[in-house]
């Protein structure tokens, strides 16, 4: 048998050469992730200084830079699981080898007294407990809010209106990258009525942000929608590769149809984002060509000075408008971020209802 | 030669003359032989090569670009890219586009030196020219010549691209030629115009 008086020493060393590896676990995971944050800032860094060279074509550039960045952001499931059961063993050992310490050093009889002495014990488990959800949030980067103000999670970098309001990026110069451009296409190309529909073209998928669509003829407005772009990019379900970002994305924003096909029509389209207060008019001219209408040149875009708004709980408030786009004060209290897309597919003589109004439910698709 | 009548006047002739493809010609090009017992260098070796216009008039294009004259330089290779639609024919159709979309790189090569100064000005002359030519061909029905342009034109895009040149025209129109070519019926054509689209900023 062992010497009563010296076991409990030995216990207690064991303790102490545990929770000495635990330290240094802890120790090992921050210089990790000391690495990685320095690696993830560089790379940000980059991404930001990219977004003021305006004149250069960066789409290229800025999808392999928020590829790369997804490619240091996460950890790898396998090691992040063993990091987590080797904490989880030894946290569940020092307690249970401390409980054991309680045992050995119990005297009968009971008194209600003794229950002081185990709040140490208590005390000492939360702590662990905490210590055990912090080295968690090191690991787990994604979505904890321990890290996530220091380096956001990679989807963030596609957010417009992330990178206006946090960074100062200039939107105009980042949505450049993105190249949105308007698509009509008939749905049918047998059917003579067939009816068009129209398409959001993304080159670099920015989400995040409220638009407003006019499209007219000779000044006659035929279209309208309006609604926020936000996406959600599960992992590739063959490779199982998380996807930030994408290249030419479609955004089925609604149908309509045209009288007569005309050759030419306008479209006006106005960005709010979250960090701005004037938002980007975009002006199309779309030519026809065959079943299609597309832009014949690069739009001309501009920050429209003459509206303004702000952002009042995830609602777009226009408080001051003096542009000739028509139907933004009929509508304005829809302005929602709520993710939804709505259109009008059909205007007559002028007149709006908002009990017209369609949600557009295609989901985007990559062509 | 700084007159742009005068330019614009020689190119046109020498584009004028009759023109020879690469196999036609008797002239013994080593890199063109496939079968070596056919190697008769004694029946060959005497013949010149054939007069090549094309060649000349790229030359005077580069040589225009030497001396940094846009103007010349713009009609020069609109020069070129209207007698390619002129001499294209049913024949000598793929021939043909490999010719003249060959020496259309080398004129956007040279443009992506350095020491040029309107490489951007010159890109944008060449994918506005890019988008008629290719609609002109396929509206023609000239699908394989059209396929060989898109090409050549994806190689210049996704060098222009690594150079942080624009591309968004060039993105643009192969859209709209994918849609029109599926329009026409030439699925092969507009499955073509997509691939390139989608690989033209990989790289």
């Amino acid at each position: 048998m062992f010497n009563n008086n010296l076991y409990p020493f030995i216990v207690t060393s064991m303790v102490g050469g545990l929770l000495t590896l635990l330290g240094s676990v802890g120790i090992f995971i921050s210089i990790i992730i000391q690495r990685k944050v320095e690696r993830l800032q560089a790379i940000l860094e980059e991404f930001i200084d990219l977004s003021y060279q305006s004149d250069l074509n960066l789409s290229g550039k800025m999808f392999n830079l928020i590829e790369k960045y997804q490619m240091h952001y996460i950890l790898p499931d396998n090691p992040r699981q063993i990091i987590m059961g080797y904490m989880n063993i030894t946290i569940g050992m020092v307690i249970a080898l401390w409980l054991g310490l309680y045992v050995l050093g119990y005297q009968s009889p009971f008194h209600w007294l003794s229950i002081i002495y185990l709040l140490p014990l208590i005390a000492l488990g939360l702590i662990m407990l905490w210590f055990r959800r912090l080295l968690q949030y090191l690991i787990d980067i994604d979505d904890t809010p321990l890290l996530g103000s220091i380096i956001p999670a990679p989807k963030r970098l596609r957010s417009i209106s992330y990178l206006s309001s946090f960074i100062n990026v200039s939107v105009k110069s980042v949505l450049k990258q993105a190249r949105l451009s308007l698509h009509l296409k008939k749905c049918d190309l047998k059917k003579a009525e067939s009816p068009w529909i129209i398409v959001l073209k993304e080159e670099l998928s920015f989400d995040d942000f409220f638009y407003f669509l006019v499209c007219s003829y000779e000044k006659t407005p035929i279209f309208l929608s309006f609604g926020e772009i936000v996406f959600d990019f599960p992992c590739d379900g063959i490779t199982g590769k998380p996807s930030p970002i994408k290249k030419n994305l479609n955004i089925p924003l609604g149908e309509m149809q045209i009288k007569n096909e005309p050759e030419e029509l306008t479209a006006n389209m106005l960005i709010f984002t979250k960090g701005e207060k004037y938002p980007i008019n975009y002006q199309y001219i779309l030519k026809k060509g065959g079943a299609y209408y597309a832009p014949s040149e690069n739009p001309e875009v501009s920050i429209d000075h003459q509206i303004t708004y702000c952002l009042e709980k995830d609602k777009i408030t226009i408080i001051k408008n003096e542009s000739n786009l028509p139907f933004i004060k009929e509508f304005s209290g829809l302005f929602k971020l709520n993710g939804t897309r709505l259109y009008l597919p059909k205007i007559t003589e002028g007149k709006v209802s908002g009990e017209n109004l369609k949600t557009s439910h295609e989901s985007v698709f990559v062509d | 030669m700084n007159n742009i009548v005068d330019f614009a006047s020689t190119i046109r002739e020498l584009l004028s003359q009759p023109f020879c493809l690469p196999k036609e010609s008797n002239y013994l090009d080593l890199a063109q032989v496939t079968d070596f017992n056919k190697l008769d260098l004694e029946k060959h070796i005497h013949i010149l090569p054939e007069p090549n216009p094309i060649a000349e008039a790229t030359f005077l294009i580069i040589q225009s670009m030497k001396e940094c004259h846009l103007a010349q330089t713009k009609i020069g290779v609109n020069e070129l890219l209207k007698a390619y639609l002129n001499i294209i024919s049913r024949d000598h159709e793929q021939e043909c586009s490999e010719v003249f979309s060959d020496y259309l790189f080398e004129i956007y090569l040279y443009s992506l030196q350095k020491t040029y100064p309107y490489t951007d000005l010159l890109w944008n002359y060449l994918s506005n020219c890019f988008h008629v030519v290719s609609q002109y061909l396929l509206e023609a029905g000239y699908v394989r010549g059209c396929e060989i342009f898109l090409q050549q034109i994806a190689a210049m895009g996704k060098t222009a691209a690594q150079k942080g040149l624009h591309t968004s025209s060039i993105q643009h129109f192969l859209h709209t030629l994918e849609l029109r070519a599926g329009e026409l019926g030439y699925t092969d054509l507009a499955a073509a115009a997509k691939n390139h689209r989608f690989n033209l900023e990989i790289f």
